[in-house]
């Protein structure tokens, strides 16, 4: 049975639950944009002050679906500040693009719940549910601008394919539920005896396809580019922050417990064709969003010889790299944000290409500072953050003996490095074409000062996270 | 094994299951595909009664049968589609590739179901008896598994509000 008492556990999920109705409450009777915002920005701070005083929690409650533990916590941490930095720079991106509607605020919302649940998730049905739920609302986004037709075919390729793998991650779950009459992950975890079924093997395989997909990984990354191109700006920062780091959150305890070792070799070949899939089609891009997707496919990659590694090192290694990416990935993506035209034609996006980018050290000097932070740090190039979370990462794999296995990572993110300094080459070191200026919000400047702020601080002081959430 | 008339009728519905998910796969026009379609969740709607789960073959009958299926015909009428037989003429390596895979991964399956895991199974008939009723189904819903049920309700109302966002005709 439920015990009212075992709530006070999930209080931020239930701050967003109620926020999420809420603001949709409020939509309808009010129509007050800034309210819908305010309550929005404050349920998620809130749900993150909460979060970090409540670190020290370690139960499972609610009938044994929920587990909390530092681990879970601190992706949580992660999760909901990068949903807090997309949100301050979505209202005026919103506005520039003329879909400042409260619906947005509230499926930011629920998707938050989902990815919540799925990060806390003691049972392969929460896992499910919290899983739909985040994709859901993630189809919706990136078919948030109705009126382009690259949004509504980024919305459409999204959702056929996802609904597909979807089938895959549900037919494993049957599986494992076939195979050992529970969807538990504790009584799963502790049945060893369990792990040489070959149904059940085949049942953690499918499972985890469904997971690839999620955060892009190869050979189920062909999305990736597509959709973050066709999605508004700020929302392909939020997919590609907030929904990767939810997705690999969810999955590597499970890999990492349920401790098959037959699994490692393929995760490792995944990895690597992942990181050189990325970096190598990334150098040929001229769209700075494509040029992110990819590069975003590559940082799934570097998360993935995480999940190759299976040790406490390679945990470190994935709470540190997702916490130090969602501050450089979505600081980029709000600065081509930033860049990007409120042009008046509603068939595709402007300035996204890389010659708008051309001299923009000489246009506009602080912005192009700031961008040529964000791409140093995803270059992983020190005292930068994305220098320790791929540090971590990489010698989670020596410890595990998979040398081979970090001797490619770091070749191939040295390759990684010609693609960010291409662009920050034609920022300061090219005449500018246009005479173009581009207006910061006041909000938007919080959540850039607040990226780069976690960028510099965590680059310089990688330990204080893992004291902020006791992982030692 | 003696043949009782369950498994006389599990037999019967089972081929009938696949016949029909093989022709739904194969037909050219939709229309004729979502007849088959039909007839495969009939014959699992059947399946699930064999199993003792009275509810759940009641609700396939009405929701996928009723509901579910009226939709996808409306679809296919809506988009009137007309060259459907262009769609699957040529050969193609991509096609050739996923024939393969899935053949493979089927072959996996099926070796891992016979041979790796026969005989493991134990019987719950006695309790199934007792599961599969609507009663049963409700108690489990509301008490052990009352968590899930609520996220469903909230994925729901997320799939319906994003549902109206995309399809409404414009806002403000």
């Amino acid at each position: 049975m439920i015990q009212l008492h075992e709530l006070q556990f999930i209080i931020p999920l239930i701050t967003i639950c109620v926020a999420s109705v809420l603001v949709l409450i409020v939509e309808v009777f009010s129509r007050n944009r800034e309210v819908v915002f305010a309550v929005t920005t404050l349920s998620v701070f809130v749900a993150l002050i909460i979060t970090i005083r409540d670190i020290s929690y370690s139960t499972i409650i609610l009938n044994n679906f929920i587990n909390i533990n530092n681990v879970s916590s601190g992706f949580n941490i992660v999760v909901l500040l990068s949903v807090l930095l997309s949100l301050l720079e979505s209202r005026s991106y919103l506005i520039k693009k003329q879909i400042n509607f409260g619906e947005y605020y509230a499926i930011i919302l629920f998707s938050l719940i989902g990815m919540m649940l799925m990060v806390m998730a003691n049972d392969l049905l929460i896992v499910f549910l919290g899983l739909e739920m985040m994709s859901i609302c993630f189809y919706i986004l990136a078919g948030f601008m109705r009126k382009r037709i690259k949004s509504n075919e980024s919305a459409l390729k999204y959702f056929l394919l996802g609904a597909f793998m979807t089938g895959f991650l549900l037919y494993g779950i049957t599986l494992i539920y076939g195979v050992s009459g529970t969807t538990n992950l504790m009584v799963l975890f502790s049945n060893t005896l369990l792990h040489q079924e070959p149904l059940f093997l085949i049942g953690v395989g499918l499972f985890l396809i469904g997971f690839l997909f999620k955060i892009g990984a190869f050979p189920f990354h062909m999305w990736v580019p597509d959709v973050y191109d066709g999605a508004p700006t700020i929302v392909s920062g939020f997919m590609s922050t907030a929904g990767k780091i939810a997705a690999v959150a969810t999955i590597f305890p499970i890999i990492l417990k349920l401790n098959i070792l037959d699994y490692r070799i393929i995760i490792s070949v995944v990895s690597v064709l992942t990181m050189m899939f990325g970096n190598i089609i990334a150098l040929a891009q001229t769209n700075i969003k494509r040029l992110l997707a990819y590069s975003s496919i590559a940082s799934a990659g570097y998360l993935l010889v995480g999940l190759a590694a299976f040790n406490d090192m390679a945990l470190r290694g994935i709470l540190f790299y997702t916490l130090a990416y969602s501050f450089m990935q979505l600081g980029a993506f709000i600065v081509v944000g930033i860049i990007e035209k409120s042009s008046s034609d509603n068939k595709d996006f402007s300035n996204i290409s890389l010659d708008s980018y051309k001299g923009l050290a000489k246009r506009n000097p602080v912005l192009a500072t700031i961008f040529t932070l964000f791409l140093f740090s995803l270059a992983g190039i020190p005292p930068f953050a994305g220098f320790w979370g791929k540090y971590y990462l990489f010698v989670a794999a020596i410890k595990a003996n998979l040398i081979w296995l970090s001797i490619v990572a770091i070749l191939l993110s040295v390759i990684g490095i010609y693609y960010y300094l291409k662009v920050i080459v034609y920022m300061w070191f090219t005449d500018p074409e246009t005479d173009e200026t581009y207006i910061m919000s006041p909000l938007g400047t919080t959540a850039i000062i607040l990226s780069i702020a976690g960028t510099i601080f965590f680059g310089l002081f990688p330990e204080i996270f893992f004291e902020l959430i006791r992982f030692y | 094994m003696e043949w009782k008339l369950e498994l006389i009728l599990f037999v019967l519905l089972s081929v009938m299951a696949v016949f029909s998910a093989i022709m739904m796969v194969t037909r050219r026009s939709p229309i004729n595909s979502a007849i088959f379609l039909i007839i495969n969740f009939f014959a699992s709607a059947g399946i699930y009664l064999l199993l003792q789960a009275q509810f759940i073959a009641v609700i396939q009958v009405l929701v996928y049968m009723g509901a579910i299926m009226v939709l996808v015909i409306f679809v296919i009428m809506l988009l009137n589609l007309q060259d459907e037989s262009k769609l699957s003429e040529q050969f193609s390596y991509k096609k050739l590739t996923s024939l393969l895979l899935s053949v493979l991964l089927f072959c996996l399956l099926g070796f891992s179901v016979f041979f790796g895991f026969s005989g493991k199974f134990t019987s719950i008939s006695g309790e199934a008896e007792k599961l599969g009723t609507a009663e049963s189904l409700g108690k489990e819903l509301v008490l052990a598994y009352s968590v899930p049920f609520e996220i469903a309700g909230l994925l729901l109302l997320a799939a319906v509000v994003g549902a109206v966002v995309l399809a409404k005709k414009s806002f403000d």
